[in-house]
């Protein structure tokens, strides 16, 4: 028997969440509406009542409508678990935005899956049977194929220029490597997408960690310099109405 | 100076660069209209280099034996001068002796002697005449050798046997398969000073995978034609440049946004919850990344969030990682389009 704590102020959602694992044979549910009511059963705030344990949840459900800030809010929840059974929980997210974009500034540390609503039975089962020592252990039958992913690393602007773009990365790059840039910052381009070599790239990482490598623009389509000037001015403009100098 | 070797016809490319480094006198363009040509300055053109070294020491020998000739017919002018001028002054003091000395020893010895400067000079004269010509041949086999060797120096293309700081070339010249066109160019290249050219490329080529084609390591970029005239300055002159330390008159923005760097992997396999790819580099247990794939099509650019439940070496001579990712947030239409693919990637291997 899984004991599951839902945390979502979504009715509907919740409602089809508890069919769902009543039809599993999964009836240990916990249902609260707001995250520092969810906090609240790990953290009793009445001094004068006698501590009781909280229960040991193997997983629980965080609807990330409740979540303003995700590092700080996830974070709390691990904080004030830290010392209780579940200290270990899993917490799966539960997104109404499909996008993996919106979803991806919620996968901070201490979240292990996502759920999109409406929650798929099959997804939901997944889920659960992927929590240690839950689902099956036999492997996933895994079926051959050709094709190639692309992967997109993480990594963060810093400078941006006509011909090039100063970016701040975990991973070290090495110097004439070829890479394509991906960011909402080159809406320039009608894929966001630019091809750049890196022209220099730091030795050694700063204090946090970070590597600064710039990266020159390569093949830029005819036309494109000339919009990302335009860019550039209004951005310029812009920062300067904001007060943040450029 | 730095060098900047261009090889592509199209004349519209010449006059952009011509005027991005009309005022420019710390580089120098060099047009070529053949692979060949280009190989011949880049390999410092050794054959034509011999040829108009020889010929201008040839000349230079020649030079040296007209100087010599010309020493002689010198020397022998002098000589019958001299003769001439001493034989002058006997004469005339023989003519003025009386008869009653001209038989005296005195005056036949004179006589003598003025004989003696005559047969000198009349040597000196012959001999001269015969070094003038000796001299006439000998400037006229020196002029044959200046003009060869002026004719050969002057076929020698400029810029051999000079440091070449890039290579611009059509893309044109580098089909059908560019890796293959620059492993042979490479093996072309025996002047050492130019044997790791940067070479970039021009063209008209729009997508991104048909231009990536070309970006094969020795390639250092892709200059999409009509040129960007600032973008193309910037560029060409950081490549072209020893230092790679140009001063940077540009104009940055600070903007802090978040950019992905793409990177490609080969997918191994895949089931509804989960795929499998090799990648170069490692990934740690339970952490997101996002991908994208033909195999994920979904509406929103074909991306999808996955966790890593697993990552192992799998070669014990090169990075090569074999790592399984779970997928995140999967909603109905990509779980659809996975089974499609599981399904007729099934039915392939039966077949």
């Amino acid at each position: 028997m899984l004991n599951i704590l839902l945390i979502s102020d979504d009715a509907e959602s919740c409602a089809k969440i508890e069919k769902m694992l009543c039809e599993m044979g999964l009836t240990q549910l916990t249902l609260v509406k707001s995250l520092a009511e969810g906090m609240q059963i790990f953290m009793p705030t009445d001094a004068a009542a006698p501590v009781t344990p909280a229960p040991e949840f193997n997983l629980i459900l965080l609807d990330t409508n409740l979540l303003l800030s995700p590092v700080k809010d996830i974070g709390d929840l691990r904080e004030v678990r830290k010392d209780s059974v579940s200290a270990a929980t899993a917490v799966c997210l539960l997104s109404k935005d499909k996008d993996p974009e919106s979803i991806r500034r919620f996968l901070v540390s201490g979240v292990r899956d996502a759920l999109v609503k409406p929650v798929m039975a099959g997804a939901l089962k997944a889920v659960l049977d992927s929590l240690p020592g839950v689902g099956p252990s036999a492997a996933r039958s895994m079926t051959k194929v050709s094709g190639v992913a692309e992967l997109y690393y993480e990594a963060e602007s810093v400078e941006v220029s006509e011909f090039d773009i100063l970016i701040a990365s975990k991973k070290q790059i090495p110097e004439n490597e070829f890479r394509p840039i991906y960011g909402a910052v080159f809406q320039w381009t009608p894929t966001q997408r630019v091809l750049a070599r890196c022209s220099k790239c730091e030795a050694e990482a700063n204090d946090e960690g970070f590597f600064f490598a710039r990266f020159a623009y390569v093949a830029v389509q005819p036309g494109i310099t000339k919009q990302v000037r335009i860019w550039l001015k209004k951005e310029y403009v812009l920062q300067k109405e904001r007060g943040d100098g450029g | 100076m730095a060098q900047i070797l261009v090889l592509d016809p199209e004349p519209t490319l010449k006059v952009i660069l011509d005027r991005i480094f009309a005022d420019d006198d710390k580089f120098r363009l060099l047009y070529v209209s053949s692979l060949p040509v280009a190989l011949e300055i880049l390999n410092g053109n050794p054959a034509k280099k011999t040829a108009a070294t020889a010929a201008k020491q040839e000349f230079d020998g020649a030079v040296a034996q007209l100087q010599g000739v010309a020493a002689r017919v010198l020397e022998n002018k002098e000589k019958m001068e001299f003769a001439l001028r001493e034989g002058l002054k006997l004469e005339k003091q023989i003519q003025a002796v009386s008869a009653e000395t001209a038989a005296t020893p005195a005056v036949v010895e004179a006589k003598a002697e003025w004989s003696k400067y005559q047969a000198s000079a009349n040597e000196a004269k012959a001999a001269m005449a015969e070094a003038a010509q000796a001299e006439a041949k000998a400037q006229k086999q020196a002029d044959e050798k200046r003009a060869r060797s002026e004719e050969l120096n002057k076929s020698v293309p400029a810029g051999a046997d000079e440091k070449v700081g890039l290579f611009l070339i059509a893309d044109s010249f580098l089909q059908p398969n560019p890796g293959d066109w620059l492993s042979g160019f490479k093996k072309s290249l025996t002047y050492e000073i130019n044997s790791n050219v940067p070479i970039a490329v021009t063209g008209n080529k729009a997508t991104e995978h048909l231009i990536r084609k070309y970006l094969i390591p020795g390639i250092f970029d892709y200059f999409v034609k009509p040129l960007d005239e600032l973008l193309a300055k910037q560029n060409l002159k950081f490549l072209a440049s020893e230092k790679k330390e140009l001063e940077r008159e540009v104009y940055a923005l600070a903007i802090k946004s978040q950019v992905d760097l793409i990177y490609e992997f080969e997918i191994e396999a895949i089931s509804e919850q989960s795929f499998s790819l090799y990648s170069t580099t490692p990934f740690e247990k339970d952490e997101f990344r996002m991908f994208s794939s033909e195999l994920f099509l979904r509406k929103l650019e074909r991306k999808i969030l996955a966790r890593c439940l697993q990552c192992t070496k799998v070669s014990e001579t090169e990075e090569r990682y074999l790592s399984e990712f779970w997928f995140v947030g999967v909603e109905p239409f990509f779980l659809h389009q996975i089974r499609g693919v599981i399904e007729k990637s099934t039915s392939k291997t039966k077949k």
